[in-house]
């Protein structure tokens, strides 16, 4: 079918597109559902990644970004790996322009050494906390970023109408936590992994 | 001196072993079973009534039927009836996880941690066994570790693949147990048959895994001389094990009307469109629109302008493959496929008829005026449908590249018609040789077709496979209605005799003139 005419409407899919980058096949399988004419409810952390599609009518999307960033994990990394050490030698850095300055004399015996040691630990902490965050940090976060999301998606959810939902369409293995609470949730929904789009009932292939 | 007590009064450990007193037992490891449709069934089903009849206690592990409805949906329930009642059929589990799309039939920890279930997933895959299988042959080798505990032992395990995860479990169950095991290599494992080219990248689990399988067992079967000389050239050391068994056609399940002379279509009071037939599972694998585009050549012939493209049987091994090759067989590529069905906006003759029961697999053979062998690969591929096809003693048409592995059996069948290449002229031009040759019947080339595929008859070309696990389980071949007394040890094929239909020189096929 041309994507020009757009078919009947064909009821209402939440699409759960929670991972990034997003797949070639997910966005596919968005245009499909746009051009049969079913609304769908969008879900995702990356709303850039769906700017082609931002003025299809049957289209609302919804993103978890923020509210992922406010979850106390993400936010407790942020200030144990970033944010304490930074303000280390910036503290550090601020004692030494308060040594300079009670020092009118020309030059500071203390200001060098502090610039240049906070300088320096500056350095050695954005690469300590990037190993930090890469090697520990995002393993860990991975595996339960679904969970995480999942809990955060609580207000989003509450902002679709589900009465009118036929279908949760969870689109990534990081969806599908999400995805199978909204069919507990919500008992009368299909509630798949499938992308098939000969797939009308959502029923296990 | 007292007498010694009977056998029956000593411990049960004590008590000699009385195997030549029972029937030998052997534990047939084929996932894919009846009332599973998948393409290599028939072989399946065929072993295990074979071995029945030959005398063999016959247990299969086969596929869960949960499988079988819900993801591959490709199931006859009058296949299953086919079965031998003395065939006992097993169903271990498998974990269907990666099939599984219904989110509310999965478990709390991959509902809650979906990665973390996934990377377990993935990591079994890489370090135990590389299949999505691998479940069930665990389940497999569990379930016949208890019967073989239970209801006595087994004397011969014979796996076949795919899946291969059945050799792993022969592997097992032989390391276990040390019972004997052949392989049966219903498909290839490690040689993409259509690509021609190595299926795994070196390093790959898998080749690990097919040394290992192949180095402990009694035997490998291969289903043709191409196939057993790719696996002999990279396993030298096991090579003196491997042999040929081809497939063959099943008596059992083509009517006598099938086999019969087919009347011509402007035999009756009315001229009929001459039909042609794809009976099998059509798959993204094959040459399909070089079929179409031929056949529409073919149509521009005045002769054949009505004639029609009956396509029987499944449409891919998965639900989801049966719209895009409804639109390739449509002549789009895509998704729609309208014009294939009848009634469509442009008529090409091309009719989807849909999956056949047992029963009407003959049907669909008297029907056909002309049988069209579709074939993906080449040069490893012997499709086992050409058995049949031979079989109705049909005018043949060839939708393939040259050379192809099936040409071995096809040399020598009066009414085969192949061209040189596979666009659609040269497609055209054997199904319009075809076509000819079924306007004008003859009776003589019928009955020479027959005789031909009369080889090919399977319980025939089972005989040696069933003697080789006979002999591995030391067992004497019973009486002097065992066909299968000498065990080969290079080839299994009538071929190697050279029965009626085997020729050793190539004879190019029949070809006749181009169409209009």
């Amino acid at each position: 079918m041309s994507p020009a005419t757009p078919g009947p409407a064909h009821g209402r899919v939440v699409l759960l597109a929670l991972a990034t980058p997003v797949g070639g096949r997910v966005k596919s399988y968005l245009a499909h559902l746009l051009d049969q004419g079913t609304e769908v409810e969008l879900v995702t952390t990356a709303p850039e990644e769906w700017e082609r599609f931002a003025a299809s009518p049957g289209l609302r999307t919804h993103t978890l970004r923020d509210a992922e960033r406010r979850h106390p994990i993400p936010r407790l990394e942020r200030a144990l790996v970033h944010r304490l050490p930074r303000a280390l030698p910036t503290g550090a850095r601020a004692a030494g322009t308060l040594a300079a300055r009670t020092r009118t004399r020309t030059r500071t015996p203390l200001a060098g050494p502090v610039a240049r040691g906070t300088a320096l630990g500056e350095r050695a902490h954005r690469r300590a906390a990037g190993a930090v965050h890469r090697k520990g940090f995002l393993p860990l976060y991975r595996q339960l970023r679904p969970w995480l999301l999942a809990r955060v998606a609580q207000r989003t959810a509450g902002r679709i109408d589900f009465a009118t939902v036929d279908r949760v369409v969870a689109a990534d293995t990081v969806s599908i936590a999400l995805g199978a609470r909204l069919a507990r949730r919500h008992p009368s929904l299909v509630a798949t992994t499938a992308l098939d789009k000969n797939d009308k009932d959502g029923s296990p292939k | 001196m007292s007498p010694e007590p009977p056998p029956s009064r000593l411990p049960r450990a004590l008590r000699p072993r009385t195997r030549g007193a029972r029937r030998p037992r052997v534990l047939y490891l084929a996932f894919y079973f009846p009332p599973s449709r998948a393409s290599g069934v028939y072989r399946a089903r065929a072993t295990a009534n074979h071995l029945d009849a030959r005398g063999w206690d016959v247990t299969v592990c086969a596929a869960p039927l949960s499988f079988l409805h819900e993801v591959t949906g490709s199931v006859d329930e009058a296949l299953l009836d086919t079965v031998s009642p003395g065939v006992r059929v097993e169903r271990p589990s498998l974990n269907q996880f990666v099939w599984d799309k219904d989110l509310r039939r999965y478990g709390p920890f991959r509902r809650t941690f979906p990665v973390a279930a996934q990377d377990l997933y993935d990591w079994g895959m890489r370090h135990l066994f590389p299949e999505h299988y691998a479940s069930w042959a665990l389940t497999a080798v569990r379930r016949a570790l208890r019967l073989h505990a239970t209801r006595g032992r087994f004397d011969a395990v014979l796996a076949t693949g795919n899946p291969f995860a059945s050799f792993a479990a022969a592997w097992a169950f032989h390391r276990l147990t040390g019972v004997p095991y052949v392989l049966d290599y219903r498909d290839s494992w490690t040689l993409n048959l259509f690509t021609e080219e190595p299926a795994f990248p070196a390093g790959h689990p898998a080749w690990e895994w097919e040394r290992r399988v192949l180095g402990a067992a009694g035997a490998s079967v291969f289903v043709n001389e191409a196939l057993r000389g790719w696996h002999a050239e990279r396993y030298p050391d096991v090579a003196d094990r491997m042999m040929v068994v081809p497939n063959g056609w099943d008596a059992d399940l083509l009517s006598d009307e099938a086999r019969a002379l087919p009347a011509p279509p402007s035999g009756g009071a009315r001229r009929r469109p001459l039909r042609f037939s794809y009976v099998g599972t059509v798959s993204s694998a094959q040459p399909v629109e070089e079929m179409v585009a031929g056949f529409q050549r073919l149509r521009a012939h005045p002769d054949f302008a009505d004639a029609e493209l009956h396509i029987h049987g499944h449409l891919g091994f998965f639900r989801q493959s049966h719209t895009p090759l409804l639109g390739r067989l449509a002549g789009n590529g895509g998704g729609g496929g309208s014009s294939a069905e009848p009634g469509g906006s442009r008529d090409t003759g091309v009719r989807v008829r849909g999956p056949l029961s047992k029963t009407e697999i003959s049907r669909a053979y008297e029907e056909a005026d002309v049988l069209v062998f579709l074939a993906g690969g080449a040069r490893y591929v012997t499709s086992g449908k050409i058995f049949e096809y031979m079989a109705t003693g049909r005018p043949i048409a060839s939708v393939h590249l040259p050379g192809i592995a099936a040409g071995e059996v096809l040399e020598g069948y009066p009414l085969w018609f192949a061209g040189e290449g596979l666009d659609a002229e040269s497609v055209s031009r054997s199904l319009l040789a075809a076509g000819r040759a079924a306007l004008a019947p003859s009776r003589e080339r019928h009955a020479h077709a027959l005789r031909h595929s009369d080889t090919y008859v399977r319980d025939t070309l089972l005989a040696p496979l069933e003697a080789r696990l006979r002999s591995l389980a030391g067992r004497n071949t019973p009486g002097t209605d065992g066909p299968g007394a000498s065990i080969r040890t290079d080839t299994g094929t009538p071929h190697a005799d050279g029965p009626p239909g085997s020729v050793a020189a190539h004879r190019p096929p029949h070809t006749e003139e181009t169409p209009a």
